[in-house]
């Protein structure tokens, strides 16, 4: 029953919306109990599939252990989206910058792009998958777009035009591989048991393509170019969740095709691919930080850095693969809170440019706060849960290919250093003038405090919460579990 | 037997075709004509499959894609070029003999050995794979090369066309649900892209991509 709930509330509350917000107070209501009902029925399926019970819905709906993990995690950050958000958009709409149907609108979105990435980590059916995450891009074009202004359309554009053309791509590899069976595949089961007849060098060929779409919509070097762009220009509660939750959605889909290409070629060649362009992303992403003037376009490389650290540590292999398993979960959530804390900054300063933003410890205090620790929850800062996450690959990297884990160590640090940079810059200095001191309200923050909170206990205890869940996962990653 | 080979040979290519044509059209309202006979030959590939497997869920697919494919999309981009009045298609990135060019070397890259292991997905078929790889290839082209955004539409959607015609090739079947679901997927796009085209013409006075600067200012 915990599937159909969590399939039909964000529906329901779309509708609901739909036929009754005339007015931003029911909006923002239907919206809180929505997210509320998603993220109890999360909670539920994820200890019915820690207990190895059964939660599916007729053949084509079922979450394995890394699904119900990861729908912890979006519905975690869904809520937490869906709280701020409430703020956010009222304050907008003070500045005169949307108007109350629009708010209605974006909430609709929001429901639907938290439905479709549902669908992703439940769906048992590759063409299912693939129809999902296309939907989640049309569903959040708009949500790039949603303040009208020339770049904004700019942005969505250049989002749609290149998501869609590599999950094409995507849909190209799906076809091969389904093709290798007896075309009759309707689900991942179903191709697992074909992978006996499968072609070792087509299998490959039609990898290839399931990457490419996969990572573009993951963000990975070199099909990132729509990242920085759709983050600078989306509000920044969606950033959250495109960074925080889409990223490992689409990570999801392609995992899934990887345990079938490991069975049929064996770990090498996956892995050889997920080295090579986690390598780059960390990389370029590392260089772009450093010398980077604009904090949104920063969370956006930040995030191509992550997703090339979280494919390093399945390249990796071994303890490689718990590790990235513990990136995901943290970089989620720590991501989810700096955005959230950057949106209280850019309704208050209204500029996206670093230098333009000083003395944010006096405009901003609670919020400096919750950015700063955000901040340095994601540079891996002892004890946090990335520091042990990073750690846990860099050891498996040492192990499989050093040259790259010393490449990914010195990235880290030169990440580091640009982030401190900008940190001073922003944090302190004289607040410019005609900029209120002070937050504007307690909605602003409250959900950041409560995130933090839960970020600095997983730091320490994720490993025991979410054990069963993990232990399942990196059996699934290794083939030796369904 | 033979005659249907024929026949369906002849349908790839004119998927091929039309995307060549599509390369090196000025005019937008021949653009949105190629896509048509694009979508018609994929339509027909897909009536001559349903009738030889006497399917009605493939019958009622082939209708789905008519009429989201042949007759919406045609009619909507018409529309939106008849209400810019922009017929005439702007400018490529490369002129067109280098464009001729460059599709040259993209057919020859689709018949090189590389995609040789497509070849083993398709052997009632033989060298089919290299027109609809290169297709697909001269799709991605038209997607980057020209400076509309309604080229760069109709060059995600021939790419579109492509995969389809490769995946009828390939004897892909799947439940009608999931088939159905694939087409709302097509048609949601088509509605959101070409709302976006429209948007891009209102902001910009114009579809013509090199216009958008706003995101380097």
């Amino acid at each position: 029953m915990e599937i159909e709930i969590l399939l039909v509330t964000p529906i329901l509350a779309a509708l609901g919306i739909f036929l009754f917000g005339k007015k931003s107070a029911i909006v923002n209501a239907i919206s809180v109990v929505a997210a509320t009902i998603e993220l109890i029925v999360s909670i539920s399926i994820a200890l019915h599939v820690a207990d190895l019970k059964f939660v599916g819905f007729t053949s084509f709906f079922a979450f394995n252990g890394l699904g119900a993990l990861l729908l912890l995690v979006v519905a975690l950050i869904g809520f937490f989206v869906t709280v701020h958000a409430t703020g956010y958009l009222e304050a907008e709409r003070e500045k005169n910058m949307l108007g109350v149907k629009r708010i209605k609108e974006c909430f609709i979105l929001l429901r639907f792009f938290l439905l479709f990435m549902f669908v992703v980590l439940c769906a048992q059916s590759p063409i299912m998958t693939w129809i999902a995450i296309e939907a989640t891009t049309l569903t959040t074009v708009f949500l790039v777009s949603l303040f009208n202004r020339d770049a904004d359309i700019e942005a969505a554009w250049k989002y749609l035009i290149i998501n869609s053309t590599g999950l094409l791509f995507g849909l190209l590899g799906m076809f091969l591989f389904l093709a290798q069976g007896n075309g009759l595949s309707t689900t991942w089961a179903d191709l697992i048991a074909q992978t006996s007849h499968m072609n070792p060098l087509l299998t490959k060929f039609a990898f290839a393509f399931v990457f490419l779409g996969y990572a573009t919509k993951m963000g990975i070097v070199p099909m990132h170019t729509w990242k920085p762009d759709a983050y600078n220009k989306a509000p920044l509660p969606i950033v959250a969740l495109l960074s925080g939750a889409l990223l490992n959605v689409s990570f999801f889909g392609l995992l899934r095709f990887s345990t079938i290409v490991d069975i049929v070629v064996g770990h090498m060649f996956v892995q050889s691919i997920f080295m090579f362009f986690g390598a780059l992303s960390v990389v370029l992403a590392g260089f772009a930080i450093y010398t980077q003037i604009n904090y949104k376009r920063l969370l956006a490389y930040h995030s191509v850095e992550h997703a090339g650290i979280i494919m390093l540590g399945m390249g990796f292999g071994g303890i490689g693969i718990f590790g990235a398993l513990l990136h995901m979960i943290y970089y989620a959530l720590s991501k989810a809170l700096l955005a959230l804390a950057s949106s209280n900054i850019a309704l208050k300063y209204s500029t996206s440019e670093i230098h333009e933003v000083k003395g944010l410890v006096r405009a901003l205090p609670v919020t400096s706060i919750l950015y700063a620790i955000g901040f340095f929850v994601l540079m891996g800062i002892a004890p946090s849960g990335i520091f042990f996450s990073e750690l846990y690959i860099l050891l498996a990297g040492f192990g499989s290919n050093l040259w790259i884990a010393l490449l990914m160590l010195a990235t880290i640090i030169l990440v580091f250093v640009g982030f401190i940079r900008h940190f001073f810059d922003m944090f302190f200095g004289e607040v410019p003038e005609g900029i209120s001191v002070g937050e504007r309200s307690w909605i602003q923050f409250v959900p950041g405090i409560i995130l933090t909170t839960i970020i600095l206990i997983l730091g320490v205890c994720a490993p025991s919460i979410f054990g069963p869940l993990l232990t399942q996962s990196v059996a699934q990653l290794k083939g030796i579990m369904p | 037997m033979f005659e249907q080979l024929q026949f369906t040979y002849f349908l790839a290519f004119v998927t091929f075709l039309m995307v060549g044509v599509m390369n090196v059209v000025k005019k937008n309202t021949t653009l949105v004509l190629a896509y048509f006979f694009q979508s018609f030959a994929l339509v027909v590939l897909l009536s001559i499959q349903a009738f030889q497997q006497r399917s009605i869920e493939l019958f009622v697919i082939t209708m789905i894609l008519f009429t989201v494919k042949a007759v919406v999309a045609p009619r909507m981009f018409n529309r939106i070029i008849r209400k810019s009045k922009l017929n005439i298609s702007t400018s490529t990135f490369l002129n067109v003999p280098m464009t001729l060019g460059a599709l040259v070397l993209l057919c020859l890259f689709a018949n090189s050995e590389v995609f040789s292991p497509l070849k083993e997905l398709l052997p009632h078929v033989p060298n089919i794979s290299a027109v609809l790889i290169g297709s697909i290839f001269m799709s991605f082209f038209l997607t980057f090369n020209r400076k509309s955004a309604l080229s760069q539409l109709m060059g995600v959607l021939s790419l579109e066309n492509c995969i389809f015609v490769i995946s009828r090739f390939l004897g892909i079947h799947e439940l009608l649900f999931l088939e159905i679901g694939l087409l709302f997927d097509v048609f949601f796009w088509i509605i959101v892209a070409s709302t976006f085209a429209h948007m891009i013409y209102r902001h910009y006075g114009s579809f013509e991509i090199t216009k958008m600067q706003s995101l380097k200012k």
